[in-house]
């Protein structure tokens, strides 16, 4: 009698099993018992589902402008594509997270239906023409949208179907890709005049450098200081006679005492100004992504001859011309 | 005073020279924010691009690797890139190799520098100022990563079901054969 237990629940719960995984086996089948059943209608439309949703592939921006960074994503609709309201689409982009900076981050889309839906006939999908719709939405970012934090803009899709049904979506994350981008306008510098002997005198105007690009230079690192390689300017009549590279001296504010302030430029050497807070953000608006270098002449040689001094003379045992060189 | 005249219009001249404008952008996935995370032995290529959208005339770099060349080149046969005014896609291609050596958890600090070539093109100046560009990654060696297919988690609940089945069979079998032994040795008694 024991043994007939034990085989009476092994069957039950090898049932059950069966039970609980027949889609597993689909080929389960049984006549359905004969009962009464009251039987109700409801004639509705049932909300679309959006399916799928591809993040944009290419995430270059474009430097000190912008750039269409699209996407797209299909829904399904179990009342035919035809009830979908494509006029009712939204794809945007918004950053979750841009802590360093407070723009808006909203990028709005343009959207619409990528191309016939019987394109995704027997490939992704095995009901697609008649209730899946691929949309595409173009959106424009720029130079300055944020590439960090890593997945920080989130898709933020919309659509509505005949019925008014609203499907949102926005679980999909992305990031443009970091861009280190430089504008260096020099035009404004100018001195007041020198004489041979003269010391410690500031240039009158700074160099102005605007952030072209979407990285955020702080000053946390190398990777995120101005660099600056300068080098001697030669006598353009007497090469043997010159301005040493390291009687100019560098600083991110403007000089009140140019022998303890700034940094000194060496000849073909690079030197990193340790401190710099060039944000990202529009350099067009004033104060935004843009900095100032000044300039400082610690000396000039009272033995210096009257002459023009330049880069663009080769200087005796130098091997080329040396312009000075400014980067991130 | 004619000296000292001299070197006052000199050095005016040497200023007011450098009034040009000089834009350029490196894009790419990595950086030291975003590091690139590889595993020992393994070999990655990857794409920085060179820009000039905001300058007025085209540029020419060279490219080299200054830190960490011991795991990262540029696969270009040419490392010098003339990137035209109005560009956004001049290509730089880099490959990285970590030793399988490596240990997991060292990160390589790698800078690519673009030093800016003389096109012919540049304005006239007493001090010629150019836009030059580095670029600094991380590269973080990690684990490697054995992605789970879609099919593998709903694979192993088929598999352990059956297998569950197989074990009741099993008992099933042995209580049937235990029933029938235990009436056979009831009926010889």
């Amino acid at each position: 009698m024991i043994n007939k237990k034990g085989v009476l629940i092994i069957v039950i719960l090898m049932i059950s099993i069966l039970g609980v995984n027949a889609g597993f086996f689909d080929k389960i089948t049984g006549k359905a018992l004969e009962e009464d059943v009251d039987v109700s209608i409801t004639i509705g439309n049932d909300p679309p589902v959006i399916v799928e949703v591809n993040p944009p592939t290419v995430l270059d921006l474009s430097e000190d402008g912008f750039t269409n960074i699209g996407f797209n994503f299909i829904v399904y609709d179990p009342n035919g594509v035809n009830d979908l309201d494509d006029s009712s689409v939204v794809g945007n982009y918004y950053c979750s997270d841009n802590t360093p900076n407070n723009y808006d981050t909203r990028r709005v889309g343009i959207c619409r239906v990528e191309s016939g839906d019987e394109e995704l006939d027997g490939t992704s999908w095995d009901y697609a023409g008649e209730f899946v719709r691929r949309y595409s939405c173009d959106v424009d970012m720029y130079y300055y949208d944020d590439a960090f934090p890593k997945d920080s803009w989130v898709i933020e899709i919309e659509i509505k179907d005949s019925g008014n049904n609203l499907v949102t979506n926005n679980e999909i994350k992305f990031a443009p890709n970091e861009m280190n981008g430089l504008k260096v306008d020099s035009s404004l510098v100018s001195w007041t005049p020198l004489s041979p002997g003269s010391i410690g005198v500031a240039a009158e105007s700074p160099i102005k450098i605007y952030n072209t690009g979407n990285a955020y230079f702080d000053g946390s690192s190398d990777a995120y200081r101005l660099k600056i390689t300068g080098s001697n300017l030669y006598g353009v009549t007497d090469n043997t006679q010159y301005i040493p590279a390291i009687n100019f001296k560098i600083n991110n504010n403007v000089f009140t005492d140019c022998a303890t302030e700034g940094i000194g430029l060496q000849n073909l050497v690079q030197v990193i100004m340790p401190v710099i807070n060039l944000k990202n953000g529009d350099n067009l608006q004033s104060g935004h992504a843009e900095s100032e270098v000044y300039f400082c002449l610690t000396q000039l040689d009272s033995g210096l001859s009257s002459q023009e001094y330049s880069t663009t003379v080769i200087g005796t045992g130098e091997t080329g011309e040396a312009p000075w060189k400014i980067g991130m | 005073m004619k000296k000292i005249l001299g070197v006052i219009f000199a050095i005016n001249f040497v200023i007011l020279g450098c009034y040009l404008i000089n834009a350029v952008a490196v894009s790419g996935a990595y950086s030291n924010r975003i590091p690139l995370e590889i595993s020992p032995g393994e070999t990655k290529s990857i794409t920085f691009v060179l820009q000039n959208m905001a300058d007025e005339s085209d540029v020419k770099f060279k490219g080299l690797i200054s830190e960490g060349s011991e795991i990262v080149q540029i696969t270009d046969s040419n490392t010098e890139y003339l990137v035209p005014v109005g560009s956004n896609d001049i290509p730089v291609k880099l490959s990285v190799e970590v030793p399988s050596s490596a240990e997991i958890g060292v990160e390589y600090q790698i800078k690519i520098e673009f030093e800016p070539v003389s096109t012919g093109n540049e304005d006239e100046g007493m001090v010629q100022i150019m836009s030059g560009l580095s670029r600094y990654f991380i590269v973080k060696v990690v684990e490697k990563s054995e992605e789970e297919s879609p099919m593998t988690k709903g694979m192993i609940v088929y598999i352990g079901i059956i297998i569950v089945l197989l074990l009741m069979i099993l008992f099933l079998i042995f209580y049937i054969l235990k029933y029938r032994i235990g009436k056979k040795k009831l009926l010889r008694k």
